[in-house]
């Protein structure tokens, strides 16, 4: 009897997965290939598709080695590391001499619409006067779990956090070739790490940080064996 | 350790529903919604924790081939309802490195 196209795709995908995992995970392999029997005929190559990811997966994990646990006291070095400058920035763009506060009419239309990409670089100046509030709340919240253990618990929250800097960085690079003045992309790299990708990074390294530790794996002699 | 995703909470839960049935790949896929890529890491990460017990069953269909089938460990049961419970109360506090330190 000839077998469907499909069929013969599944099967290949899951002998690819087989041999992928390690050696003391072939059962697993063994019974994602003997379940994929029951699957309906539709969906076998999806489900052998999955089954080859989980086998990449596997594959890759044990290569994971990174801990990225460290104690309070280097979580206060980092915070301040990364916010500080971020907030001198703020600081510097909302209350400096030439800051979002001092900003009236007629500067507004001398030194910005004026030239070319000045207004681009004035909407610029309100964004990062918002975006660069992480500056404080980042400071804060870096204290906080420097002096009471208390990280990010809500992983919404820290990747909401993280992202909105990341985005309006990207973002406001991609509208600066369009709309900035000219050299602007001139020490972009720079501003990009210090004020965006780095808070960004001790953003997530607090939300990671605040994961909960389930119990330790039980001794291997109590582990359940397949028959 | 990670807190377990939702995915896990929602496996778990699946197999918490009916704690002394073993369960199969394609039907906790079903039930979950999760795909095969996203079930089989798990439940070989609650196997390695030992909280789930797995074992080959013949099927009851004659000829058809015998499948894995799933349940959870005592410890694996225990370990959901404390996760149901801290995930369940709004006010609970997962359990921080620092804290703990």
């Amino acid at each position: 009897m000839r077998i469907p196209r499909h069929d013969r795709l599944a099967d290949a995908l899951l002998e690819v997965a087989r041999r992928l995992l390690r050696p003391d995970y072939r059962h697993w392999a063994d019974a994602m290939r003997a379940e994929a029997g029951y699957v309906a005929r539709e969906e076998r190559v999806r489900w052998a598709l999955g089954c080859l990811w989980t086998a990449i997966r596997m594959r890759f994990n044990p290569m994971k080695t990174g801990d990225y646990r460290v104690s309070r006291g280097t979580m206060l070095v980092e915070a301040i590391g990364a916010f500080v400058p971020l907030i001198l920035a703020w600081f510097e763009i909302v209350f400096g001499p030439s800051g979002i506060v001092r900003l009236t009419r007629e500067v507004i239309d001398r030194f910005f619409l004026t030239y070319p990409g000045g207004s681009y670089i004035l909407v610029m100046m309100f964004v990062n006067g918002v975006i660069g509030l992480l500056g404080p709340v980042g400071l804060f919240l870096g204290l906080r779990y420097a002096f009471t253990g208390r990280g990010i618990n809500s992983r919404s929250l820290g990747w909401t956090l993280a992202a909105v800097p990341v985005l309006a960085n990207i973002l406001g690079m991609m509208a600066g070739r369009v709309w900035g003045p000219l050299h602007f992309q001139d020490g972009q790299l720079t501003f990009a790490f210090l004020f965006a990708w780095l808070p960004a990074a001790v953003i997530l390294h607090l939300t990671w940080i605040s994961r909960p530790i389930l119990p330790a794996a039980p001794d291997s002699a109590t582990l359940a064996r397949p028959t | 350790m990670r807190r377990p995703s939702g995915q896990t909470l929602n496996l778990l839960r699946a197999l918490m529903d009916e704690p002394r049935k073993w369960h199969h790949g394609y039907e906790l896929s079903q039930d979950t919604g999760l795909p095969s890529g996203t079930l089989y890491p798990i439940l070989m990460r609650l196997s390695d924790r030992g909280y789930l017990e797995h074992k080959w069953m013949a099927s009851p269909d004659a000829g058809a081939p015998p499948r894995h089938a799933y349940r959870l460990t005592a410890k694996g049961s225990a370990y959901s309802r404390e996760q149901f419970a801290l995930y369940k109360d709004p006010g609970a506090k997962p359990v921080s490195l620092a804290s703990r330190a």
